[in-house]
C-alpha cells in the first residue's frame, strides 16, 4: 500500500495517510493464531516504513530502524522454533501416554492367565511400568501447559514493538512517560490525534521530536534487553523443571518414577542370555 | 552397540580341562559384499569352547543371512514341539536394506539367534549347529543349496505320499473337515497365545512412535538453538554471549535425544519386535502340533477301521488274511509312530513353554529396565543443561 503523491511535498499528507495500528491481542489459545499475527504485524511494518522512507534523513534513527527491523525477522523465527518445539514436546506427550496404555492391557491379560510364577512377576513388571508411564505423561502435559502460557510473553513484546511503530510512524512522542506497556498504548492514541489537529510542523519541533524519539529508542532498548532475558530465563526454567516431579520416593528430588521403575525391573538372578550393557548409568 | 556378555563364558586365561563347559558365540563386523542387486552382508560368527564335539577352542567363520536361515529351517526341519529362536525379518525395502541402523539390528539379532540355539539344551548338541558354526565357505555353500534345490530328500517323497493318503482316507472314511485336537487346556493355550501377539504388535507399534518423536523433538531444539543464537548475535552485548549458551545447550541436548533415541530403538523396541517373533515361532510349533495329530488321529482312525475289516476277512477268506494282516501291521506301526510323534510334540511343548515363561519375564524386565534408564538419564541431562545455564541468566538480568 505505498502513497500517490510523493510525501516529500506535503508532510501533512503523508501523516493522515497511516492510521495508528491497533496491537493485536494475545489469542485465547497461546501459539495457534500466531502466525498469523505475525503476518499482520509485518504488513504493518512494511507499510509504516514505506511512508518514513522518503522524509527521514536522521542516520541515527535509521541505523535503529534497521536495527529493530532485524530484531524483529529473528525475534519472529524465534518464536515459530518455539511454537515447533511445543509441538514436539506436545506429541511426544501424546505417544507416551498410548506407550503407557498400550501395556495396561496386556498386564492385566497376563494377570488373568495365571499359569506360573514367572508369568505373575511378569504380570507385576508390566504393570508397574505401564503406571510409570503414565505418571511421567501426567507431569509432561502439565510442563507443557506451563510452557504454552510462557508463549505468552512474547505476545507482550509484540503489543510493544507494534505501538512504537506506530508511534514512529507519526513522528510524534510516542514514549514519553515510564508506565507500564499497556498505558503506554493508550496515551499513544492521544498523542496522535494531537498531533493530527495540529498539522503544523516546524522545523523546531522537528528536532524536538528526534531527540524524543532517540530517549524513547534507548528506554525501549533496555527495556527490550532485559524483557528478552526474562523471557528466556522462563522459558530455561520451564525446561529445567520438566525432569522433577512430585515425590513419591523420598531420597529423589529428580526423574522419581523412572528411579522407581529401574529399582523395580533390577534383573535378578542368572539370565539365559545377558544382555545388561557394561555401561551403567551413574544414576544409580 | 551392545557387547553382551554371555553368563556361560569363563576367563580364555582359564585352563579348559579345569574350567566348566563352555560355549561363546558372537556375530559380529557386518561387511557389504558384492555390488549391485547382487550385494549382501556377510558376517563373522566366532566361536569360543572347551566342548569336545567342536574343532579346537575358536573357530571364525564367514556366514550370510541365508545361511542363518539354513540353520532355522533344518532344526524346524528336524526338532518339532521345540520353539526355534526366531530370525530377524527376511525382506526389507531396498533403500533401507543397508542402512547403518538396520544392519546393527539384524546383527543384534542374529547374534541372539545363535546365543539362543547355543543356551537350549537340546539344539545346541545338533550336527546343524555344529556344521553352520565350523564348516568352511565352501561345505555350507554346498549344504544350503542341496537344501534349497530342487533335488529332494527320499524322506520328503515319503512324507507327501503319506499325506496324499491321509487325504484319501479322508474321503473313504466321510471324512471331510480336518480333525483338530480340542482339549480345555489347549484352548486356551491358543487363544493365549494369539491375543499375546496382538497386545505385543500394539507396544511394539508404539514404542516405534515414541523413537521417532525424540528424533523429532531433537530436530526441534537443534532449530531453536540456532535461531536463539541468531536473535542473540543481532542484539549484540551481552546478550548475546548468553543466548549464544543457551542456544549450544539446545543444539547438546538435541544430540543427546538423538542417542536416546538410538537407545530406545535397540534396547527397547527391538526386544519388543523380538518378543513378537518368538510368539510367532510359537504359532509355528502349534501348526506342527496340529499337523501330527491329525496324522496321529487319521492313522488311528484307519487302524481301528482295518482292524474290523481283518476280523470279518479271517473268518471268509483266509487266503486274503495272510496278505492283509501284513498290510495291517504295517499300518499299525505307522499310526503308532504317529501318535508317538504327535505326544512328543505335546511333551516337548510342555518344557518349551516353561522356559519360555521363565526367558521372556526375564527379557521384557531388562527392556524396561534399559527404558527407565535411558529416561531416567536423559531427564536429568536435560534438568542439569538448562540449570546450569539460568545463574548467567540472572546475572545479565541485574546488569
Amino acid at each position: 500500500m505505498t502513497p500517490r503523491e510523493s510525501p516529500r511535498s506535503n508532510p501533512v499528507l503523508s501523516t493522515a495517510t497511516f492510521t495508528a495500528v491497533t496491537a493485536p491481542t494475545a489469542p485465547a489459545k497461546a501459539g495457534r493464531d500466531f502466525w498469523g499475527m505475525f503476518k499482520d504485524l509485518m504488513r504493518t511494518f512494511a507499510n509504516g516504513w514505506v511512508g518514513v522512507r522518503e522524509e527521514e534523513i536522521d542516520a541515527n534513527f535509521l541505523a535503529h530502524k534497521d536495527k529493530l527491523e532485524d530484531f524483529e525477522q529473528h525475534l519472529t523465527a524465534t518464536s515459530l522454533q518455539v511454537e515447533a518445539l511445543l509441538k514436539a514436546y506436545d506429541d511426544l506427550t501424546a505417544t507416551t501416554a498410548h506407550l503407557g496404555i498400550a501395556f495396561i492391557k496386556p498386564a492385566k491379560f497376563e494377570k488373568d492367565q495365571n499359569t506360573c510364577s514367572f508369568q505373575t512377576k511378569r504380570a507385576v513388571d508390566i504393570n508397574n511400568f505401564a503406571n510409570a508411564v503414565v505418571e511421567v505423561t501426567r507431569s509432561q502435559i502439565k510442563q507443557n501447559a506451563e510452557f504454552g502460557k510462557h508463549l505468552g510473553a512474547i505476545y507482550e513484546y509484540l503489543e510493544t514493538m507494534t505501538s512504537v511503530h506506530n508511534a514512529f510512524t507519526d513522528r510524534s512522542n510516542a514514549l514519553l512517560h515510564e508506565r507500564s506497556r499497556y498505558q503506554k498504548i493508550e496515551e499513544l492514541k492521544v498523542t496522535i490525534r494531537a498531533t493530527e489537529d495540529a498539522k503544523s510542523h516546524t522545523l523546531k519541533e522537528y528536532e524536538l521530536i528526534k531527540e524524543n524519539n532517540m530517549n524513547a529508542i534507548r528506554r525501549f532498548n533496555k527495556e527490550k534487553h532485559q524483557g528478552l532475558v526474562e523471557m528466556l530465563k522462563r522459558f530455561v526454567r520451564n525446561q529445567a523443571e520438566r525432569a522433577t516431579f512430585p515425590r513419591k520416593v523420598s531420597h529423589s528430588t529428580c526423574t522419581a518414577p523412572w528411579l522407581v521403575a529401574i529399582n523395580l525391573t533390577r534383573p535378578s538372578g542368572p539370565i539365559g542370555i545377558d544382555r545388561l550393557s557394561p555401561t551403567l548409568c551413574s544414576l544409580e | 552397540m551392545i557387547s553382551a556378555e554371555r553368563s556361560q563364558s569363563q576367563s580364555p586365561r582359564s585352563p579348559a580341562a579345569a574350567g566348566a563347559p563352555f560355549l561363546t558365540i558372537s556375530v559380529t563386523d557386518p561387511v557389504k559384499m558384492g555390488t549391485g542387486v547382487q550385494s549382501y552382508i556377510s558376517y563373522r560368527v566366532i566361536t569360543k569352547t572347551n566342548l569336545p564335539e567342536f574343532e579346537g577352542q575358536e573357530k571364525i567363520v564367514i556366514r550370510r543371512y541365508s545361511d542363518f536361515e539354513w540353520l532355522h529351517d533344518r532344526l524346524a526341519e528336524k526338532y518339532k514341539g521345540i520353539f526355534i529362536p526366531p530370525l530377524p525379518e527376511k525382506n526389507a525395502v531396498e533403500k533401507f536394506r543397508f542402512s547403518k541402523e538396520f544392519i546393527e539390528m539384524r546383527c543384534q539379532a542374529l547374534d541372539l539367534f545363535v546365543n539362543r540355539i547355543a543356551s537350549h539344551p537340546e539344539l545346541k548338541q545338533t550336527e546343524d549347529f555344529r556344521i553352520f558354526l565350523q564348516a568352511d565357505e565352501e561345505k555350507m555353500d554346498r549344504a544350503r543349496s542341496y537344501e534349497t534345490g530342487i533335488f529332494k530328500k527320499p524322506s520328503d517323497f515319503l512324507q507327501m505320499f503319506k499325506d496324499v493318503q491321509s487325504k484319501v482316507s479322508d474321503v473313504v472314511l466321510g471324512k471331510e473337515k480336518p480333525v483338530e485336537e480340542s482339549t480345555p487346556e489347549y484352548e486356551k493355550l491358543k487363544n493365549y497365545i494369539f491375543e499375546l501377539e496382538n497386545h505385543l504388535a500394539e507396544a511394539q507399534k508404539q514404542a516405534f512412535r515414541l523413537v521417532k518423536r525424540h528424533r523429532e523433538l531433537g530436530q526441534s531444539l537443534a532449530d531453536f538453538g540456532k535461531a536463539i543464537k541468531l536473535l542473540g548475535a543481532c542484539e549484540g552485548d551481552s546478550l548475546e554471549k548468553v543466548f549464544s549458551e543457551v542456544g549450544s545447550k539446545s543444539e547438546m541436548l538435541s544430540v543427546k535425544l538423538q542417542r536416546e533415541a538410538d537407545n530406545l530403538l535397540f534396547h527397547f523396541e527391538e526386544p519388543l519386535k523380538d518378543y513378537v517373533r518368538s510368539v510367532q515361532s510359537i504359532k509355528a510349533t502349534m501348526v506342527d502340533r496340529a499337523n501330527a495329530f491329525r496324522q496321529h488321529f487319521d492313522l488311528d482312525q484307519e487302524r481301528k477301521y482295518k482292524e474290523l475289516n481283518l476280523e470279518k476277512l479271517k473268518f471268509m477268506n483266509p487266503e486274503k488274511f495272510s496278505e492283509t494282516e501284513v498290510e495291517f501291521r504295517e499300518l499299525k506301526a505307522d499310526s503308532e509312530e504317529a501318535t508317538k510323534r504327535f505326544e512328543h510334540i505335546v511333551a516337548v511343548m510342555e518344557e518349551e513353554l516353561a522356559r519360555f515363561q521363565e526367558q521372556k519375564t526375564a527379557d521384557i524386565g531388562l527392556a524396561f529396565h534399559e527404558f527407565a534408564k535411558g529416561q531416567a538419564k536423559l531427564a536429568k541431562d536435560i534438568a542439569d543443561a538448562w540449570r546450569s545455564v539460568l545463574p548467567k541468566l540472572e546475572a545479565c538480568s541485574t546488569s
